[in-house]
């Protein structure tokens, strides 16, 4: 601590002399009963939100369903397109080509690699 | 939390062991904790406040502002540290939220209930109820808890120059009113 002086001795002298006595009863029972009051309410609380949660969940599922469903069917029809055209893609003459060359390039690729 | 440690266990135990226990979730380490500090942060909550039931509910909250944030400690060591900071702030807060004034007499449920039993304790109690808040603040926390002006600048986020103005004024204001008693 800095000091004023000798001066200041006195004063730290006089706040160690004879401390205040503070019986630890009821302060130390109290103090566990609210630590264990607030430890229930937490837990509470925690599975309180979980249910929600889950309910929550639950609940926006089945308000969502008829918009999901019809969204997968519409990524399902997409997905399907997509597939039929890389198919047709892949089966002309052009697609043979392409294939094979991609299959040249990455064999070269390979060897280079393990080289 | 069931303690791993008996309640003898705990008694005996180390407060690093306590604390790092209490840390993990332990309630009757964390209970143990609040036995072997109580005196201390309801002794500096009375100085500020003078008053018993005020100061208990404010060390109240202060024990269980600990607890909750107790995953925050960083090391065992910090505790004493940790818990002063948490002692300054609650009365902070208190202080700005009923602008609190300091009785002027002291408290009967105290005087009955708290043994001070010494002149020299009533008077110094008497003298540190005539200084204004933030300067008791001060006073407390360098003379009783053996602050730096450094720390209590950090602690109480008061510039250094008004911290060493309020102790040095508060302690000849102190000194004043102290022999002010002796000469009655």
């Amino acid at each position: 601590m800095d000091k004023d002086g000798d001066q200041d001795r006195d004063l730290p002298a006089l706040f160690a002399r004879e401390p205040a006595r503070f019986p630890e009863q009821p302060f130390v029972n109290e103090l566990a009963r609210r630590v264990a009051d607030e430890r229930r309410r937490r837990v509470i609380v925690t599975r309180v939100l979980s249910a929600a949660a889950i309910g929550v969940s639950v609940a926006t599922l089945i308000v969502a369903a008829p918009w999901l469903i019809s969204g997968s069917a519409r990524i399902s029809a997409g997905l399907d397109a997509l597939f039929s055209a890389t198919a047709s893609a892949v089966e002309s003459p052009f697609g043979y080509v392409v294939g094979i060359a991609v299959v040249v390039a990455a064999a070269v690729f390979r060897r280079r690699l393990l080289g | 939390m069931q303690s791993r440690l008996s309640a003898a266990e705990l008694r005996a135990a180390a407060d690093a062991l306590v604390i790092a226990l209490a840390c993990a979730g332990d309630d009757q380490a964390f209970t143990e904790i609040v036995r072997r500090r109580h005196a201390r942060v309801r002794r500096f909550m009375y100085r500020q406040c003078r008053h018993s039931t005020l100061g208990d509910d404010l060390a109240q909250q202060v024990f269980i502002t600990a607890w909750r944030s107790l995953r925050q400690l960083r090391s065992a060591a910090a505790f004493d540290g940790w818990l002063k900071r948490i002692m300054v702030t609650t009365w902070l807060e208190e202080l700005r939220r009923q602008k609190l004034r300091f009785a002027d007499a002291p408290d009967a449920e105290h005087d009955a209930g708290h043994t001070e039993t010494t002149g020299e304790r009533l008077d110094l109690d008497a003298a540190l109820a005539t200084l204004p808040p933030h300067v008791r603040l001060c006073i407390v926390l360098a003379y009783e808890e053996g602050l730096s002006h450094q720390e209590i600048a950090a602690d109480t986020g008061l510039p250094l120059g008004t911290v060493k103005s309020h102790i040095s004024r508060g302690a000849a204001r102190l000194r004043e009113v102290l022999l002010e008693y002796e000469g009655v």
